[in-house]
């Protein structure tokens, strides 16, 4: 009992100590996530871990029509793109991040332009 | 329909259980539908079993300690073993402990739909029996279960339900048959129908694909769930349906997750005591992402 107890504490040790090889999952967005906002000039978002540049992130209209400015880029945990004078409505925001252990992660949400 | 597709090889890295923007999360008494990955340490079980009617068996406390770990041997299908170490306290009585039977499972993902954030797999169990330790009263006969294990989150709802679209469902449905039909004391082993889900609400489903909650930003991590489990007897005198309800929470740590809930009784046949279930989930995809996170054979990855 006494080494697996040993066991347990280093595998719980090591798995908290850091999350320098986890999944990147979205923290938090600019526009927010669901939010309604005044047209932007890029669309921002913080990941949880760092990404590699193959990361991509992409704006669509309510037709699914690309509308950013295909300028992705990508620095440490955040990527960022650029996006034109958005007309009022619905717009969805598509990325998927390479974290840089090489995890896939991918995920959508949506903002409105008002 | 392009929706609903069989399945293709698999991404390579992706061991954690995502269908679409849906992570489903291995939960701590319901198996999961994903033929990935996985290292359930440990997982602790507390409860008290009752003393019987008759009053030949006294009220006994019970502490299960288990350990799954499932591998994913081709694309879309696992195989996992599950070692389960139980420490009997009767009352009045001496302490006993032993290992449960060993359990072997097998798993295949048949349909998926990453728009509907759906999943069907189908499998089984064998409890092998007289593998484990006759003092704990392991069965010295083997038991089959054949199974369905399914996901669905509720991401496709329209956005007038839009708070409603972290919620999720997983489940299970099994026939277990048991390889001996009574035992020498005259009692039966009847066929039983095991029925399980867990509901879920998922706070960083909410957070990342929903709507960004400021003030639920302490608890972006969490996923408070409710987790059924049912077993139905089917024949050889049947018998009631026993179970328990298990309300809890999940905590999303990374290469990590912990879970917590409390077990209670569904009626007087399953027994009048609450009891819990503690669990640690390591994923190892994170750990060791060279070693797990893609099948042995036809990983996609060995063919660049």
């Amino acid at each position: 009992m006494k080494s697996m107890r040993i066991l347990l504490i280093m595998i719980v040790a090591w798995a908290s100590a850091s999350l320098a090889e986890a999944h990147a999952f979205l923290d938090h967005a600019e526009p927010k996530v669901g939010s309604t906002v005044a047209a932007p000039t890029e669309v921002k978002l913080w990941m949880t871990m760092g990404l590699r540049k193959a990361s991509t992130l992409q704006v669509l209209d309510a037709s699914g029509k690309e509308v950013d400015g295909k300028d992705v880029r990508v620095n440490e945990e955040t990527m960022a793109v650029s996006v034109p004078r958005l007309g009022a409505g619905t717009y969805t925001v598509e990325w998927k991040a390479v974290a840089s252990c090489g995890h896939k992660t991918s995920g959508t949400f949506v903002f409105v332009v008002k | 329909m392009a929706v609903i597709a069989f399945h293709s090889l698999t991404n390579k890295l992706q061991a954690h259980g995502f269908e679409g923007d849906r992570f489903f999360p291995p939960t701590p008494t319901t198996d999961d539908p994903f033929a990935t990955d996985e290292f359930a340490m440990p997982t602790f079980s507390f409860f008290n079993t009752p003393a019987s009617a008759d009053g030949t068996e006294p009220k006994t406390h019970q502490i299960d300690l288990s350990t799954e770990f499932d591998k994913e041997i081709f694309p879309k299908f696992s195989l996992g073993v599950t070692v389960t170490y139980i420490f009997l306290k009767p009352e009045g009585q001496l302490g006993t402990s032993g290992f449960d039977n060993l359990s072997f499972s097998a798993k295949y993902q048949v349909l998926e739909s990453a728009k509907h954030e759906f999943i069907l797999s189908v499998g089984g169990e064998i409890d092998l029996g007289g593998s484990g330790s006759k003092l704990i009263g392991a069965e010295s006969y083997s038991t089959y279960t054949p199974m369905f294990y399914y996901g669905k989150g509720f991401g496709d709802l329209p956005n007038a339900l839009k708070y409603l679209k972290p919620f999720a469902v997983t489940g299970t449905l099994g026939y277990a048959i048991p390889g001996e039909a009574g035992n020498a004391d005259g009692s039966l082993n009847p066929d039983t129908l095991q029925w399980a889900f867990a509901l879920e609400y998922s706070v960083p489903y909410l957070q990342q694909h929903v709507e960004e909650v400021e003030w639920l930003k302490p608890f972006q991590n969490w996923i408070p769930l409710v987790e059924f489990q049912m077993n139905t007897p089917v024949n050889r005198g049947n018998g009631f349906t026993t179970g328990t309800i298990n309300p809890g929470v999940l905590y999303e740590g990374g290469r990590f997750q912990i879970g917590a809930e409390a077990q209670i009784p569904v009626n007087g046949s399953t027994g009048p005591n609450v009891g819990a279930v503690f669990q640690v989930q390591i994923f190892i995809d994170d750990i060791f992402p060279k070693v797990f996170g893609h099948p042995i054979f036809f990983n996609k990855d060995d063919e660049k």
